[in-house]
């Protein structure tokens, strides 16, 4: 039943490349671009009536085999399809471009949806994703405005990409210790829980933006009364206020994961272990911390993940990474250039999602605290 | 040997135990036993350091347990919960030498100790490598009983242990633990809320009410002397019928007889009560054999066994 409503999104979804637009053309970066649909590329109909054919249920081997291929490239397909639109005027190849249009975008998830309705779904969707941009980094879509935009700024793109996962990543290894102090000791005092939730939240609650904003003016006016700590990077501005800033946020799931992974722990084992005559020290080594480490690297998973997205406010002030690329697109409305900026970001963020979430998975399963679940 | 003397506990302002005064000898197995709420298992904790008592003092060994250090008081004392607790990431071999490894004993030591615990509980030794998830529950309450011998202590506590246990499994591991503690000659504080399992296991039952230890005495004597009515309400009219189960035929010392028709497959071991149903089923005397002897047994021998030992009580 799940399936099938899931085929009938899909079927839905590959009907708007048929009357949704495609792609849109440029002349060139700034011109407005003109809206083209799949009918004005030759023999591009063949393709939709493959996608529409493939949402229909079928049980022989080899033909599903072969619906499994397609779908998997069909990403790809439809994207390099879309370039070959070429209209009569003449244009410089070198400026023009062409933007996909929510047809083609409606089309990848519809492929995608369709994937994990079979085996090893989640598998064939991750190999469509590597075919995409295995053939992106091999330049097989040079007319693609995003493309353009990449290969014009390929060093800065991969510089930006560097410190952006160096930011998400150096930020949350700060946060790690003291996350994890504060979640254990909240469980010992009762008392100081409530600071420490308190405080961890507090950053929660306030919106990053005013937090940036906020940290501006001491981190500014320390950079100016002590001007060695400028040469350090003390400044209202570039890397240091993102680093605060992202940290404090990693904060509270760290916290509260550590908080409730030492609370969880069964009191009978942990009366055993007290009872056996086992030290606190002991105890904490070999009982409750490897008991409650699958729980607080959930904790880690979810701060990581949600900061591989608020990194991006770091290019607001100067420090740089993915968001430099997406503000500067914004500022010169280059739509490209926002998506060049923004789609690695959803990618990493995902992709580290399901990494980490399997590695917990295992290390659950190891601890035998997942047993009444698997 | 373990003396509690005048200990007095309280939860907030409720007294959970009031003045208790106990004596448990070397290698006897005293089982506290009472109503839920009757603080027994504060009584037990309290021997260990889980809970910290009021007031009153405890020795162990001659030793006051306050000054010793509390991890090596713990040590000498083997602890079993209902619960069991076992460590869930550690599998069998890894549970129960938990502490051999910190006293940091010789990898072959703990080996050879690990194999000689399990073979005397009764499971096989490929368990070694399995996780607490893939036992059943006797099999677990069998692993947890090893964990807390694995240093030798001279003391085992035992709380409810096999409450959780189903009634044939808990049967068959009572007997078990029973032989156990007996061979190694193991001093044993018990609480359970089972009268059965009392009557098993007890050398002497101490029945608990209300903070304050009712009746002490052994389960034989508490057919006769029972003190107070609470004593006679807790333990039941049946109470007589039950106490036939801490006996087998072979107490009641038969005569051999020569050979006739064997009619029953029972042998020297089995206990009185079951015996007793099967003379009660049996219109002639039931004739059973061992290795060598055959048997024959009727209502009187195991009446006149029951007066034995009441007269022996009274004395």
């Amino acid at each position: 039943m799940k399936d099938r409503i899931r085929r009938g999104l899909s079927l839905i979804l590959f009907m708007t490349l048929l009357f949704l637009p495609m792609g849109f053309f440029k002349v060139n970066r700034v011109l407005n671009g003109s809206v083209f649909s799949l009918w004005k590329i030759e023999y591009a109909w063949i393709l939709v009536l493959f996608a529409l054919i493939s949402t229909i249920r079928l049980k022989h081997r080899t033909i599903a085999y072969l619906r499994s291929l397609f779908l998997i490239l069909l990403p790809s397909i439809l994207i390099y399809v879309s370039q070959s639109y070429v209209i009569a005027e003449p244009f410089d190849v070198k400026v023009a471009r062409i933007s996909l249009g929510p047809s083609i975008y409606f089309a990848c998830i519809g492929a995608w949806v369709l994937l994990s309705t079979e085996a090893k779904g989640s598998l064939k969707i991750f190999i469509s994703l590597c075919v995409l941009i295995t053939l992106f980094g091999f330049g097989y879509f040079p007319m693609l405005g995003f493309y353009k935009e990449y290969i014009n700024r390929q060093a800065t793109f991969f510089l930006e990409l560097q410190r952006h996962m160096s930011l998400a990543v150096t930020s949350l290894l700060f946060a790690l210790v003291p996350g994890i102090y504060l979640g254990y000791q909240s469980t010992r005092h009762p008392r100081l829980r409530e600071w420490i939730m308190g405080f961890v939240n507090g950053f929660q609650v306030a919106p990053t933006l005013s937090m940036l904003a906020l940290l501006m003016i001491p981190l500014a006016s320390l950079g100016q009364s002590f001007p060695f700590l400028r040469t350090w990077g003390v400044k209202g501005v570039g890397f240091l206020p993102a680093f605060i800033v992202l940290s404090l946020y990693a904060l509270l799931p760290i916290t509260s994961n550590t908080y409730t992974a030492f609370k969880q722990l069964d009191p009978s084992v942990m009366d055993s272990a007290k009872a056996l005559g086992m030290s606190s020290k002991h105890i904490f080594r070999k009982v409750s911390f490897p008991l409650a480490l699958p729980f607080i690297i959930t904790g880690i998973r979810i701060a990581f993940i949600q900061n591989i997205g608020n990194t991006i406010l770091a290019g607001l002030v100067g420090g740089g990474g993915m968001g430099s690329l997406i503000f500067l697109g914004l500022a010169q409305s280059a739509t490209d250039l926002i998506l060049l900026g923004s789609l690695p970001v959803v990618l990493m963020a995902l992709g580290f999602e399901v990494i980490l979430e399997f590695t917990e998975l295992r290390l659950k399963k190891k601890m035998g605290v997942l047993y009444d679940q698997a | 040997m373990i003396k509690l003397s005048q200990i007095r506990k309280l939860y907030d302002t409720q007294e959970a135990l009031r003045n208790v005064d106990l004596q448990i000898e070397d290698g006897e197995c005293v089982v506290l036993i009472g109503p839920s709420g009757c603080g027994k298992s504060s009584l037990l904790k309290s021997i260990n350091r889980m809970i910290d008592i009021d007031a009153g003092t405890i020795t162990f060994f001659n030793q006051d347990i306050q000054s010793l250090p509390v991890e090596q008081l713990r040590r000498k004392i083997g602890y079993c919960i209902q619960g069991v607790g076992l460590f869930p990431h550690m599998n069998v071999k890894e549970n129960i030498a938990i502490l051999l490894r910190i006293l940091k004993w010789k990898e072959e030591d703990i080996e050879r100790r690990v194999d000689e615990l399990l073979l005397m509980s009764e499971l096989p030794l490929t368990y070694k490598t399995k996780k607490p998830h893939e036992l059943s529950g006797g099999e677990a309450q069998r692993v947890g009983v090893c964990r807390a011998l694995a240093t030798d202590p001279p003391v085992l506590l035992m709380d409810e242990p096999f409450g959780a246990l189903d009634p044939m499994t808990r049967e068959k591991i009572q007997i078990a633990f029973r032989d156990i503690a007996q061979k190694l000659h193991k001093t044993v504080v018990f609480v359970t809320h089972d009268i059965e399992e009392a009557i098993l296991l007890g050398d002497r039952i101490a029945l608990m009410n209300e903070g304050q230890i009712v009746q002490l005495s052994t389960p034989e004597a508490l057919i006769q002397d029972q003190k107070e009515n609470f004593t006679k309400n807790f333990i039941g009219q049946d109470y007589p019928l039950m106490v036939l189960k801490r006996f087998s035929v072979r107490d009641l010392k038969l005569k051999p007889i020569s050979n006739l028709n064997v009619t029953h497959r029972i042998d020297l071991d089995t206990n009185l009560k079951e015996a007793l149903a099967l003379c009660i089923k049996q219109t002639e005397a039931v004739i059973f054999k061992d290795e060598q002897n055959t048997y024959s047994l009727v209502y009187s021998d195991i009446f006149s066994f029951i007066r034995g030992m009441q007269d022996e009580t009274a004395h």
